[in-house]
């Protein structure tokens, strides 16, 4: 296997009483795109501020290109940031701001003007390159950050919520925009968020930070249909839908499992981790995977919420209160009484979830 | 356009006549000034005698004044460099402060600002006189120093209220080693703070007389020659004196907003 890009090698760092870094494990290697997801508190900046060498971790090492970058000054570390409130010097035009990085690394007038105006086309700013910052819209601004952050050919691209300023229409496009320049371009980045829609939709793997421990990192549709811990799988929108059950047998050769539940009976595929017959479990059922029976059930509509393009029902019953989600319009209300189902392989187990 | 009101026109007049009793007051003396300083006869008093320059232009060949001008000049240029530079330093410091503690020796700092002019003058030249240094004008420039700096912190920290810091980490990122960061990123936005501080801190120390006296010896600046050439009478060359600083002043003034105005819209930026 070829040397990581970027490597944390136990690195732990924590301020006061509160841990920002705990044993942080982590490889990436060269065009791969991480996003390092969490709620705010768990560390997701302070990793960033590690790279960016403005923290210096307690110990651990942090290695780019196979080279440790601990106690290395800001300018000296090959990264480049696209700040969350972009950082552009509101005292240049838009492509003094671009040459900057490289003006610092001593690149001749002419150099510097052809790759900042290459670096703009990239992100569709070539034409703006006289405009003065103030005169840019949130979205203009974003790419500005983002091509002056690649203009000078960094090894780690770091962007720290760099979407989060923007309206959410804009944020959707400009997602996908950026998702695509960066894996055409191949540059290794480091993308720091709190949306788990932007994580899962833009990344080669997320990584789930939470306490300034690494839950799990792992390919998008891995961390949905697997999730490693009870927290990545609350995190990750199953919406307290988590219940305790009992391995009733061995996996079957699809990966299936039976689980004695407060639901009954049901087939759960193997988590992450390895099951035994016996074995106490956390089950996850995602909203949207139950099944309702619209007939006289067992649970009782506590709630019906239609968020636009799906209902959000509130249910509660003997095995207690979950949320089920069901695409378009729901013509349940308040009151009525529905069938709990967990469809075959819908479950999935959890092992070493939280205590 | 609606029929005005009555009362409104009644508020209307009493406003202006504020206005102009408001100017008046504050340009009377001033005026006064400027009419004596021309009237052809060594006293003041009414009536008039006629139209002169004689005092102007014993102003401007008196060498007592002359010699108090250079000093008040060196001082002054002295203290504002030094108090800009101090001024700059702590004003950034003390918005980089956020524990509570920070906060309050910050406050500390500032306390020259609301210290009346005498106390600092006093406790300053039993400071110097106690520790065996010699009053002259380094001990004035040192004391005004001390004395006009928080202007200048007041100007910075005012300009930083809603600095923001990314700029100083994105320079860095980018390769710019820690000067100059703060030149590209943070400079640009604190200069008018620091020029309108320099020449506070000028003027200040142009304009003072308590702290000269009290911890300046062997010379004059022109305040206290002022003060000490009144005391035998005013002289209409005195009044001279005066109308050119209210006038030089106000040039000052006007065109210190002017190149504040012209740096922050070349900058790309607000003068606020």
């Amino acid at each position: 296997m070829p040397e990581a890009e970027l490597e944390f090698r136990d690195v732990s760092i924590r301020f006061g009483k509160t841990i920002a870094a705990e044993n942080l494990r982590l490889e990436v290697s060269k065009g791969e795109f991480i996003a390092v997801l969490g709620p705010s508190g768990s560390g997701k900046s302070t990793l960033l501020r590690m790279l960016g060498g403005q923290m210096v971790p307690d110990s651990g090492d942090i290695r780019i290109g196979g080279e440790s970058i601990v106690g290395c000054a800001p300018n000296q570390i090959d990264c480049a940031t696209v700040f969350q409130d972009f950082a552009l010097f509101p005292h240049m035009n838009v492509r003094q701001n671009v040459e900057f990085g490289l003006k610092m690394r001593g690149w001749s007038r002419e150099d510097r003007q052809a790759r900042a105006m290459e670096v703009l086309g990239l992100v569709d700013m070539d034409a703006f390159a006289e405009r003065p910052i103030v005169a840019l819209s949130g979205g203009e601004k974003q790419r500005v950050a983002t091509a002056r952050a690649l203009a000078i050919r960094p090894r780690v691209l770091l962007m720290d919520e760099p979407l989060s300023a923007l309206d959410r229409l804009i944020r959707l496009r400009v997602q996908r925009e950026i998702s695509n320049l960066l894996h055409e371009l191949d540059v290794t980045t480091i993308y720091v968020t709190h949306d788990q829609r932007e994580a899962l939709t833009m990344a080669d793997r997320v990584a789930v930070l939470h306490r300034g421990r690494l839950e799990q990192i792992a390919p998008p549709l891995d961390l949905i249909s697997r999730p490693a811990t009870s927290f990545v799988a609350d995190f990750l929108g199953g919406s307290g839908n988590l219940f305790t059950g009992k391995v009733a047998g061995q996996a079957d050769e699809d990966g299936m499992v039976p689980v004695e539940t407060g639901l009954g009976r049901i087939l759960a595929r193997k988590g992450v981790g390895a099951t035994a017959n016996g074995q106490q479990v956390s089950v996850l059922v995602r909203p949207e995977d139950f099944s309702l029976e619209p007939v006289a059930g067992d649970y009782r509509v506590d709630d019906v919420a239609f968020t636009g393009e799906v209902a959000e029902i509130s249910v509660g019953g003997p095995a207690g209160n979950f949320t089920v989600k069901q695409l378009g319009i729901s013509r349940l209300s308040t009151g009525d009484q529905v069938g709990l189902g967990v469809p075959d392989g819908a479950a999935v187990l959890i092992t070493e979830g939280e205590q | 356009m609606m029929p005005r009101q009555r009362g409104e026109r009644i508020g209307d007049r009493l406003l202006l006549t504020m206005l102009v009793a408001a100017l008046f007051f504050s340009l009377a003396p001033l005026l006064v000034l400027a009419v004596f300083s021309v009237n052809d006869f060594p006293y003041y008093s009414l009536p008039l005698k006629g139209f002169t320059l004689d005092w102007y232009d014993q102003l401007f060949k008196d060498e007592q004044i002359a010699s108090g001008l250079t000093n008040s000049l060196e001082i002054g240029i002295l203290v504002a460099v030094v108090a800009s530079v101090l001024g700059t330093a702590f004003g950034i410091g003390g918005a980089m402060v956020t524990r509570r503690w920070g906060k309050v020796v910050f406050a500390a700092g500032l306390l020259p600002l609301v210290t009346p002019a005498l106390v600092l003058a006093i406790g300053s030249q039993i400071l110097f006189v106690e520790s065996g240094i010699p009053l002259s004008k380094l001990t004035v420039v040192i004391a005004q120093a001390t004395a006009f700096t928080p202007f200048v912190v007041l100007m910075v920290t005012a300009r930083l209220g809603n600095f923001q810091w990314s700029l100083l980490h994105a320079a860095r990122d980018l390769g710019a080693g820690p000067f100059r960061a703060f030149q590209v990123a943070m400079l640009p936005v604190i200069r008018p703070g620091i020029i309108s501080g320099f020449l506070l801190a000028f003027l200040m120390s142009f304009n003072d007389f308590i702290l000269g006296f009290f911890t300046g010896r062997g010379f004059f600046t022109l305040p206290s020659l002022i003060y000490s050439m009144q005391r035998v009478g005013i002289s209409p060359m005195l009044l001279a004196y005066a109308t050119v600083i209210a006038v030089l002043t106000l040039i000052l003034a006007l065109t210190a907003r002017r190149v504040l105005v012209s740096i922050a819209q070349r900058r790309g930026g607000n003068v606020a």
